[in-house]
Formats: C-alpha cells, structure tokens, sequence
C-alpha cells in the first residue's frame, strides 16, 4: 500500500515520516518515534489516555490519522520536562498525590497544559470540563483537580 | 510518637517516572526478534467444539505459529478450583473464552491469521440465571462435577426461629446487584521471553499478583517455579482484576515463546479486555430481619447467591467474605446466613475491590433503613441500638476486643464532616418542585487481610549498601495504590535514613520470597510489618555494632535523618560510614523480614470462628439531588470516614478515600455490564460507563485512627472499606429524597424514574 | 481486512473533483466517529476505496451570523462553535448543544458537519439547527441544491446526501426580535455522554403570546424531528391559554405515535412530558408571566 509522506514536530523535533493510510497518530508516536508515554486505554477516543496536543488543542491521538495532522506541531508528555527541570504541572501532580497506577496521568497532563495554555487561571468547572474526556479509575480526579489547580497558581506567578 | 516519615504525606517515589512517561508499562516492552499474538475467542456461551481448522491460518504471511488446547502441557488452572481452561478444549463454557491462538511477526499479521481460523461447534442449551443453575436437575455445566454449586457456605447462630417469634416487626426483602468491569485504564499485557538468564521463560506485564501468575505458568508448562520467573511492570490498575485473566495470557504465550524460541508479545485490546476478563459477581440477596418495637435486632436469616460464570475463580473465597460480613456491623443473636456461588454460562467472576462486601452491605445497609422507616426510628438510632462497639460478639461468636471498636466514631465524625443532623432534618420536610434532596448513610466492619481463606504470611528483603543507600524488595506487589511509597517510608522509619536513600525496587520473583497476592488489602498490614522486621532486624546489628565501637548501651543510640546520635543530640556517625564500616568488617547488610498473621479459625461447617484477627471500621454518607421529572440523580456531597488504624501516609489515603469513593458511585448509580443470554453488550467504554471528572461529587474524606496491635505503626487497611459503602448510602439518601425504595443496582434513570430498569429488546 | 487509499483535498474544488471522478469514496472530517468504525473493522468499509481527507479545505470552515440570515460551515468544530461569542449571544442553544456533545478532545475535532451527516438517532445538533428551520447546502461539481435538515435524514445513520455530493454548509434565518430559547439533555451520567434524550424549544414573543413556535426533540425519535402537534398547541397562543404539562403530554403522545411503543417507551414517554413542560414553563417564566 502506498505510503504518505508527512512532516510532523513532535516536542520540538521536526520527523519526516512515511506514514500508512490506516496509521493513527497514536502509533506513529508509540510505534515509529518510540514515544510510548502516551497510552492506548479504548482506542474510541472515550478514555483520553491517549491525548496529546496538536497545534496547542488536546486531542485523542488514537481518534487522527498521522496523515490528517501533516504539517502539525505535536506535544507528548515526553516534551514536558525540559532541562531546567520538570513542568510545573508535573510538579504540582507528584506534590499533591495526583498520580496512583498512572496510565491516565500523561492523558491527564496534556489536557491539563492545553487548558493552560490558552486559560491560566481557570475556575474548578473549568478544569473539570478540561478533563472530562479523561477517564481515571484510582484517584476519584480530587487529588488531580487540586494539582491543576496548583500548576496554575505556581505558573502564574 | 513522634514519626519522621510514618504518618507524613510524603511523595510517591514512583510519581517522578510516571508523570514523564518515562514508566514502562506491559504493552511498552521491547524485546530483540520479539513476535506478537493473538487469541481468537468464541461468541458462543456454551457449545462443543466439534473441529478446529488451523492449516490456512499456518500458511497467512509471517505467522510462526497456530495453536489450540492440544498444545498446552496442561490446560487447567485456578486459585482455588483447577476448573479454568487455558484454551478451550472440547466445550466452550462462556462467550469470550479463547479456543485458539496465533503467533506472527507483527499484530496485524496475528490477527489476520485469525480470521482464517475455522472453528466448528455444536451449541448447547446454556444456563445464564444462577437460580436457574441451582434447580435440581439443571444441565450440568462441569460435567465432572456433581451438580452445578461451585460452593456454599453456612454460618448458624442462636435460633433464628426463636428470633423471629420476639420480633415485633419482620421484613422480608430481595436486591440485586449486578455485573461490574474492573475498568483498569491499561488492558491486560504481557510479554514472555524464553530461555533467558537461567529461566525457562521470564514473564513481564501488568500483573497484579506475580506469583499467582508464576503458579499458573510452571502449572501449565508442567515445569518447576524456579524455571518462571515473573518480573512486575508498572500497572495501570487492577483492582482485583489482574489475576486469572493475566495468568491465562502469560500462559498461553509463555507457551508460544517456547514453541517459537522467541519472545512473545500479548496486548488487549479493550474489547477483548471486556470479553475475557472475569466481572465482580452479580448477587441475588434475599433478607429476612426481625426486630423489637424499641428496634432492637432478634434475627437475621440471609441467603445470598451469587453468579460466578463459566468458572469457579475466585467465588468460593469471595462468597466466604459474604458469608463472615452478610449481617452488618450489628449484634444479633440468631443468625443463619447462606451464601452460594453457582456455575452458569455468563463471564465469570472473580476478584475486585471489595470481594464479596459491597453487595451483602448494599443489600443489608438498605434494609436498616427500611426497617428503621418501619419501626418509625431515625436511621441513625437504630443503628445506633444496635451496632458494635467495643466487645461485641460479631455473627460467627468472635469477640471484637483485640482492636478498638470505632464504629461510633467513625459514623459521628462523618455526621460532623457532612452536617448530617441539619440535612437529614431538612430534607425530611416537604420540598417544592421536582428536584427533590435526601441524605442517606452506610456502616461497615470489614476484616483485614485474607483471614481463614489462606496462610496469611508476607516477605521482605532490605540490602544496605556500603555507602549507606537502602534497597527495599517487597514479595507484594505495587498496583497504583502506592504500596511502594508506603513500604519505603516504613523502611527509612525504622532504619532514621532520609527517604533519598530508600530505593524500592520492582517484584521480581526470583529475588524475593513469596508472600502471596497483593489482595485483600493486606499489604499495609502485612507487606509492611514484613518490612519492618527487615529493617528492626537490621537497626538491631547497626544498634549492636554502633555500642561497641562507641561504647554506648545500645538503647542510648538513636538514627535519625541518617546519622547515629548518642541521645544527647551529639551526631557520633554518618548511616553511610558506619553501615559501611560494618560491611567492610564482614556484616551481613541484608536482612530478610518475614510477618505471619496472628492465630485466625474458622469452622466451615457451622460457619463459628474467629476469621480474621483485625477489623476495620467505616462510614459513608451520600447527599443526593433527584429529579423525579427525569431520573437523573446527582450525587452532591459524600463523606467517607474510615479508620485506618494508623495513616502511613495520609495523602495516599485520602487518595484511596476518592478513588474508592468514586468506584462506589460507579457501582451505585451507572455501571452495568449488560450481558443477555451469557453475551456482553458492548466491551468499550461508550457503552460501559464510569464516572467521569464531572460525576465527582464533593468528597469530604475523614481519617480515624485507633492504631491496632498487629499493625506496622498500627496501621490497617483502607484500599476496599472505601467502595463498599458508597451505593447502600445512596440508595438511601434516593430513598430520602423521592420516597422510592430502589433494591437494585445501579440506580439508573429508569430505576429511579419509573422503579424499574429497561432493556433493549426487553419488553 | 480494511483497505482503502487515502486521499488528502486542500480546496472545496479539490473536494468535488475527487467525488466527481471516483467511486466509493468516504469523506474524512474530524474522524471522530469515523476512526471508531476503522479501529472496529466496520463492515461499511468494504464499500470504501478511498477515504478523502477534508480537514484542511478552508472553505468549508467558518461562522458568518448576518443580522438576517445565518450560516455555518460543515468543517465547524465543536469547540469552535461553543467558544464562539457571536454564537453565545445570538444563539446560545446552539452552544448549549455544542458543549453537551463528547469531551474537549473530541470536541476539538469532531465537526458539526460530520456529525449531520452521520445522523445517529442520538446526534445533538439537529434538534437545534431544526429548530432555526435550517438548510444545508449541499454541492456537488455541478453546483448545489438546498435541502431541509429536517428532510435530510430518512433513518438513522442514512440521508439523502449523494455518493458525489459534499456537505458545504448550513444555513438558516436569523430568529428575530424577542426570542426565547433552551435546550436539555438527559444522558447517563454529567459528561460524555451519549443523549437519552434532548429538547430543543425556539420561540418568538410578542405581547404575551407565542408567535413562533419550534419544539424538537433528539433521541426521542429515529430521526429528529419538530413536534408538530405542540407547535400546533402552543403556536400563536396567548401565554394565559398555554398548559406546561399539557403541551408535556400532547409531546410524548407524538413521541411514541412515531415510534410506537418500544422497550424504552415507559422511561421516554414521561420524561420527554417533563421536559417539554419545563421548557414551556422556562418559557413563560423568562418572559414574565406569572399565570
């Protein structure tokens, strides 16, 4: 089967990538860039493990074709930490016992960072209707909520 | 006392890697020349298989192999009942069970591979209602087997008929509860490599209990323990799920790594993960209670019976834990309960969060309240009339006095956290309009650990290092719910190093003792006084050795924050140097920590023993708003009180409290697994749904501690009492507020709208 | 085994030249649903060759709200409609619905015009662009013709778009002067979720009466459609003749003429009733009558 030719910017890294006609972004990150932070949970864009940002929205990667995002910039979990340390974001999940089993977290953090982003200062129903789409079966989501909040206030400042 | 890591909200030492995706989970493994397979698995709930045809799936591009029940060594496995097959052989006992398997260079490639797979059945006549199962000359499911009861358990007390005739008020009830998925984010994986550094096969994946699955795999390989080795990954949750289901995928390709000579790669998808794995059991609960006019409880007859599927699993334990807990936290002098667990042609049922207690608590908690309703009392007071405290005898004769009975004060302090007394009063009162509010509460006592179920010992290794760093191995397993953090802050507890230098690592069965699952919510209780006999057993050669070369008694020294002091404040030694000076004099470092519960007895004929050695205590309360236009019910407010004996740590527990709390409404109000005539309707999460962020309601969570004897630092259990409570707490609280009395699980739209569900293609 | 080619259009020309030329070919919008029925092997993939990506065609893209007329491109997301102010003030049920449907991530990609043309029986945005008397423009190479929304589909997950045909737009007139509007759903649980049921009422108020009326329900009925025996009901009355409950009833009466009953009839029948009858009561309430 013919493959496509797309350019892709994954966490500031420009991939040119021949890419099959079925192929998600969700196994373009795991299986061609070995990115596997972000994780397979449904695979029907229900429980949000897979999200990612692309061009600074959070999106279900297992719901896109590779090939629908060409000429995309793309952020995985693995782009958070950088070398001046850990994201604030992250910061603020480890200190407040946001994480349990953690598949969900790296889902968590991106839809969490688009919603900073574009929102620094989000009210509770916000955060909420950020990660809605992210399911989470350990924490109940209150440590998670207090963690966004948390980032949000330390980024702000 | 005074803790330096114990009873601290310390961060969780595995947070770092799993919030940079830097975590390995089972489906991110990678191994050189690794191959990937796949099960096909039958949509029949009972048949026979007349014929497999596997040549033309053998010939599919880059398959290396097809597979059935002919080529397992031995193809029956079980925890308790060897009754599970691998792959099914000559009959199929519930849709979803896999009757082939194939193995390719890539997944595709393995599915494909199973579409050319041509399986012939003869379909029987299935059984799918365990009150079916149990007639008298119903179809036998295991033929081998007398007739289909997987177990029964009776517990006998007093004279129930005695009871009954000084009761002022009898209430007959049934309920119902149903299907549950364990809805684990990550679907099961596992990888197998053979032949590698000394072992026949190692085995990594999202497993919940390593050595459970080591016991299935050198089952089924019909090969020595110490040929599997089973290595723990990070594992996106399990909630009791991650046993039988994961112990059946690392057979089956620890069985294709060895035919192949490579390893071999299995990864769920989440419908498959919906099909195969083993559900909480659905109970029919029939309760029979009598009771004075003061409200003071003279009898209790219960009968639960419970589906456990295509096979036995876990029922016979999880029907045991019933059986112990079926009357409640309540003092009552005759008692005759019956709990059975019955083999029908539905998924089958297992272990998961809670274990056989939120359905007898949904069942019992709601009729407190119809009683209490009855007899014109408070729920409150009549709980209070007649629940334990300190000293009472429970259903099976065990006296309570070993620990501290809390109940009252875990049900007042979660009254105080919620504002219980005014709501309750408030919402008694005419509401104008639709939407209608109503508080409703649930108690518990629940044993700690496995009880008479099984030896109920753990292990521990802790190696100290010559410059002072500690290792920590654990023969119980981290499954999120932050055993990790928790031993490590036990381990520096005991030994004064800072947390830094604890360094827990990953289950490996080869290095550590086993010390069985990872279940119970044990871990605490028993990994962790494991753990602390490792490290008291090192602290007391450090102790030793520190006296003598400084010329202290021993009980003057002290470490603390990694240092030895003499008592007086005066540092006499680093951790590092002296624990290594003691290496270098020839010391042993390493220590092995072992815990075995206290004496535990149980008489399973009369059902009269002591069955566990320690109890936990809880309470939950639900505020809710119901629309009784529509249906729709909105859990505002919960609190959840628990005693825990001792807080490790107190943030995790609060985490356990959420999530726990959460389950709990799931459980409560929109979770069924719909299965019709032994088929699941829909195995994704857009047909079966949890609670997202937004069904969250405002969780007040309260931490009680009575520390127990037996307890490392006196600390309990808190990872189950947490889900039990929750869906008998609402149900009352919508009982509350509409006046409607709902008997069945979950408390759906139509349940609450109309009192009754509806099903597609039902009338 | 699924096979298709995979085809990317940058232009609306692009679009209808592709769809003019070959056969079998399945338009890719924001592949919300669209990658669902991939990872599940749907059959109906045995009747697509080729799959033609539109996610870039700018034309299709866009919200123009005259003072007269209104209009909103197919390739619209979600979450481009509910951020959008215009739309907050001038058509907040269209949010209202917009908000309800999946999560941020889906809402993100999924488009308004994707989700017309799937036309599942529970899909949120028709009860409201039915309301608007919407129209949707529907183009092939040779140009385009309008069709109804409420025309458009004939069961659900089927409509009368054609095989050459791409989903340009929709279009509708802008509710004038004085009106009152609101939308409800009912789903299983407070986020993505799908509808058990939703209303939609769309009304036009002038001196204590009802002047335009538009009642239409999503789920209750295989394809959406407007009550018309409520419209007809509460259609040009005065707000002192209007019975809340009544019109509730007459609703679920229509409900389950259309459907018959079915095994969801006991839980939809009443609460369809409650639902119309708090929109009528919303309605008045908003509009100051007291009764």
């Amino acid at each position: 089967m013919a493959k496509l030719e797309v350019e892709i910017t994954v966490n500031g890294e420009q991939h040119k990538l021949k890419v099959g006609s079925q192929e998600r972004l969700l196994d373009t990150l795991r299986d061609k860039l070995k990115l596997t932070g972000t994780k397979e949970g449904c695979s029907v864009g229900e429980c949000g493990a897979c999200t990612v940002i692309v061009d600074d929205q959070a999106v279900n990667s297992c719901l896109v074709l590779t090939a629908q995002v060409d000429g995309s910039e793309i952020i995985t979990v693995e782009g958070l930490e950088s070398k001046s340390g850990l994201h604030p974001l992250q910061k603020a999940f480890i200190e407040k016992q946001a994480v349990q089993c953690g598949f969900c977290t790296p889902g968590m953090l991106m839809s969490a960072l688009a919603l900073l982003n574009t929102n620094p200062t989000p009210t509770k129903e916000e955060i909420k209707t950020a990660l809605e789409g992210n399911l989470c079966r350990c924490t109940g989501y209150q440590q998670i909520i207090d963690a966004v909040e948390m980032a949000a206030e330390e980024w702000g400042v | 006392m005074a803790f330096k890591h114990v009873n601290k909200g310390v961060r969780r030492v595995d947070a770092y890697e799993k919030v940079t995706g830097k975590a390995k989970f089972g489906a991110d493994l990678e191994f050189a020349n690794m191959l990937h397979a796949k099960v096909l698995r039958t949509e029949y709930p009972h048949a026979e298989i007349k014929k497999i045809e596997t040549a033309a799936a053998e010939g599919m591009p880059g398959v290396k192999g097809v597979f059935t029940a002919k080529d397992i060594p031995n193809n029956l496995f079980g925890v308790i009942v060897q009754d599970q097959q691998v792959l099914a052989d000559k009959k199929v006992l519930l849709a979803g069970d896999g009757v082939a398997m194939a193995v390719a260079e890539t997944e595709a490639q393995a599915a494909a591979a199973l579409e050319k797979i041509e399986v012939e059945y003869r379909e029987l006549e299935g059984i799918f209602d365990p009150l079916e199962s149990r007639k008298e000359g119903a179809l036998k499911l295991h033929p081998e087997k007398d007739d289909n009861q997987v177990i029964h358990h009776p517990l006998r007390k007093g004279d129930v008929e005695k009871g009954f005739a000084e009761a002022d008020v009898i209430l007959e009830r049934e309920y119902t509860t149903q299907f549950i998925e364990h809805s684990y984010l990550e679907p099961e994986a596992v990888v197998v490599v053979p032949n590698g550094e000394n072992h026949l096969v190692s085995v990594y994946g999202s497993i919940q209990n390593p050595y459970a699955t080591r016991n299935a795999v050198s089952a089924v390989l019909e090969v020595e323990l110490a040929e599997v080795r089973v290595i723990q990954n990070h594992i996106g949750g399990s909630f009791g799920g991650k046993d039988e289901v994961v112990s059946a995928m690392a057979a089956r390709a620890a069985v294709m790594a060895l035919k192949t000579g490579r390893p071999v790669k299995m990864v769920n998808s989440r419908e498959e993960s919906f099909t195969e794995s083993y559900k909480r059991h659905p109970y029919h609960l029939t309760y029979k209670i009598g009771a004075t006019k003061e409200g003071k409880l003279t009898a209790m007859e219960i009968e639960a019976v419970a589906d456990s599927g295509g096979y036995a699993c876990q029922t016979p334990f999880v029907t045991w834990r019933s059986v112990v807990q079926a009357t409640g936290p309540y003092e009552v002098e005759n008692v005759k309960t019956d709990t059975y667990g019955y083999y029908t042609n539905n998924p089958y049922t297992g272990a998961m969060r809670g274990y056989g207690s939120p359905q007898v608590i949904f069942a019992q908690e709601s009729l407190m309240d119809e009683l209490a309703a009855e007899l014109g009392l408070e729920p409150v007071e009549l709980r209070k009339r007649n629940m334990y405290s300190q000293g009472s005898v429970t259903a099976s004769g065990q006296k309570l006095e070993r620990h501290t009975v809390s109940l009252n004060e875990v049900m007042t302090k979660a009254m105080e956290a919620i504002d219980y007394k005014k709501k309750y009063e408030e919402y008694s009162g005419e509401q104008p309009g639709d939407k209608k509010k109503g508080i409703g509460l649930s108690i518990s006592f629940r044993g700690c650990s496995l009880g008479a179920e099984a030896i109920d010992a753990a292990a521990s290794v802790i190696q100290i290092n010559k410059d002072g760093s500690v290792a920590v191995y654990s023969g119980l397993a981290e499954n999120g719910q932050g055993l990790k953090t928790i031993f490590s802050q036990i381990a520096a507890e005991v030994l004064g190093v800072p947390m830094s230098e604890v360094e827990f690592k990953e289950l490996d069965t080869s290095f550590t003792p086993d010390s069985g699952s990872t279940v119970a919510s044990r871990a605490t209780l028993i990994g962790g006084n494991a753990i602390k006999d490792a490290a008291e057993k090192l602290k007391g050669r450090i102790m030793d050795f520190a006296a003598d070369k400084y010329d202290f008694k021993a009980e003057q020294l002290e470490l603390k924050d990694g240092f030895l002091y003499d008592g007086q404040g005066n540092r006499l030694a680093t951790f590092a140097d002296l624990t290594g000076e003691m290496g270098n004099t020839g010391i042993l470092m390493s220590a092995y920590g072992w815990y075995k519960s206290p004496p535990i007895s149980w008489d399973e004929e009369k059902g009269s023993g002591n069955p566990y050695f320690t109890y936990v205590y809880g309470c939950q309360i639900a505020e809710v708003e119901v629309d009784t236009g529509t249906g729709e019910l909105n859990v505002l407010n919960m609190a959840a009180a628990h005693d825990v004996g001792r807080a490790i740590n107190p943030e995790n527990v609060k985490g356990q409290i959420y999530g726990g709390v959460m389950m709990g409404l799931g459980y409560g109000i929109m979770e069924e697994l719909e299965v019709r005539d032994g088929v699941i309707q829909g195995t994704n999460f857009h047909d079966y749904m949890i609670p997202t962020i937004k069904d969250m309601p405002d969780i007040k969570p309260v931490i009680v501690e009575n520390p127990d004897p037996d307890g490392p630092f006196g600390a309990k259990s808190i990872g189950e009492p947490t889900l039990e409570l929750g869906s008998a707490a609402i149900a009352n609280a919508v009982a509350h507020a509409s006046g409607r009395r709902i008997r069945s699980l979950p408390l759906n739209l139509e349940r609450v709208l109309i009192g009754r569900a509806l099903h597609k293609g039902g009338k | 085994m699924v096979e298709y080619q995979l085809l990317r259009a940058h232009s609306l020309e692009e679009v209808l030249e592709i769809l003019a030329e070959k056969k079998k070919v399945q338009i890719l919008a924001g592949g919300t649903d669209l990658l669902v029925d991939l990872h599940q092997q749907d059959p109906k993939f045995e009747n697509i060759d080729y799959l033609l990506d539109i996610t870039d065609v700018a034309e299709l893209k866009g919200i123009k709200l005259g003072p007269e007329e209104g209009e909103i491109g197919a390739l619209t997301t979600h979450a481009e409609l509910l951020s959008s102010p215009e739309i907050k003030e001038k058509l907040p049920f269209i949010g209202a619905a917009a908000s309800s449907i999946g999560s941020t991530q889906i809402r993100n990609r999924a488009t308004i015009g994707g989700n017309l043309v799937n036309a599942a029986a529970c899909a949120d945005s028709f009860s409201p662009l039915i309301a608007l008397g919407a129209e949707l423009v529907l183009r092939n190479k040779g140009g385009a013709r309008r069709v109804l929304l409420e025309d458009f589909v004939e069961w659900p997950n089927q409509t009368v778009l054609k095989d050459n045909e791409v989903l340009e737009k929709i279009v509708f007139k802008m509710p004038q002067g004085k009106y009152y509007s609101s939308y409800q759903k009912i789903g299983r649980r407070n986020a993505v979720s799908i509808s058990r049921l939703s209303l939609t009422l769309l009304a036009e108020v002038e001196n204590e009466a009802i002047k335009n009326i538009q009642v239409v329900s999503g789920a209750a009925t295989p394809a959406p459609v407007p009550f018309r025996e409520v419209n007809k009901y509460l259609d040009a009355k005065d707000f002192a003749e209007i019975d809340p409950a009544e019109a509730g009833e007459i609703a679920a009466d229509e409900m389950v003429g259309i459907t018959g009953e079915r095994w969801s009839t006991p839980y939809k029948r009443p609460a369809l009733s409650k639902l119309v009858e708090r929109a009528v009561k919303d309605l008045l309430e908003e509009a100051g009558y007291n009764g």
